[in-house]
């Protein structure tokens, strides 16, 4: 019998979350290119540039694209959070939206 | 997407840290966090940075990005993101390319004059939603009453 695969919960910025099968061996990078996929497949998220953080106690670690999963502590029934990596601005800078 | 349901305390709750803000002349930036019944529960204001120059601005920080993700319940979405303005209502094209909240039929919800505005409900307040990847104004009245609803 085999042993099933590890499963990282994803959620997105706004808190939508889905579940993956994850090889231990499988890039961050990987991992967030999959969840962002299935994210905007489904109008819960549109595309941009993200981050992934793992959720530790109430602590967020921000984990390297070009780390591995298993090598950055990344295991079955963890959760990881998409952050924005582009700034989150409010303000005037003279131009209405179009 | 059924209409989000903003309870009156709620909107104190926001009206409360927007001015709060306001009284030092700066903006204040908010998430309105609902269950899966599309029923508001608070606000939450995630650390952030607030300037006057060369015009008002308020920016999340990256530690304020981190305690959105680490407030959130298993059944809480982030339904809306609210912000105040100085003056009028309105999206400038900066707040259009906020990537804070984008997804279909998400909310933007613009205060004016400091959260002020809301001391006469959601009214003065300009409203957007998400359509198609474009913010879309929504005006008081039935068509805003089928995305958002103040309730008692």
């Amino acid at each position: 019998m085999s042993t099933p695969p590890p499963q990282v919960t994803v959620r997105t910025p706004a808190g939508a979350n889905a579940t993956f099968d994850v090889d231990p061996l499988d890039t961050v990078a990987t991992l967030m290119e999959r969840a962002i996929e299935h994210f905007v497949a489904r109008e819960q998220l549109e595309p941009g540039v993200f981050r992934l953080g793992l959720l530790r106690g109430a602590q967020i670690i921000d984990l390297p694209a070009d780390g591995v999963l298993g090598g950055e502590g990344v295991g079955d029934g963890d959760v990881v959070h998409l952050l924005t990596a582009e700034p989150q601005v409010d303000g005037f800078d003279g131009t209405l939206a179009a | 997407m059924s209409p989000l349901l903003l309870p009156v305390f709620v909107l104190e709750e926001i009206r409360r840290g927007m001015e709060e803000a306001g009284v030092v002349g700066v903006e204040a930036t908010g998430f309105v966090v609902a269950g899966e019944d599309r029923v508001a529960r608070h606000v939450i204001f995630p650390d952030q940075r607030a300037g006057r120059s060369p015009a008002c601005w308020v920016q999340v920080t990256e530690r304020g990005k981190a305690e959105l993700a680490v407030a959130l319940g298993a059944d809480e979405m982030y339904a809306a993101r609210i912000h105040s303005h100085p003056g009028y209502a309105f999206h400038s094209a900066v707040d259009d390319r906020n990537p804070a909240l984008r997804y279909e039929g998400s909310l933007s919800i613009v205060v004016p004059y400091y959260g002020l505005g809301l001391r006469a409900g959601l009214h003065p307040c300009a409203v957007f939603v998400r359509r198609n990847r474009k913010w879309v104004e929504v005006r008081p009245g039935p068509r805003r009453d089928e995305v958002i609803r103040v309730v008692h």
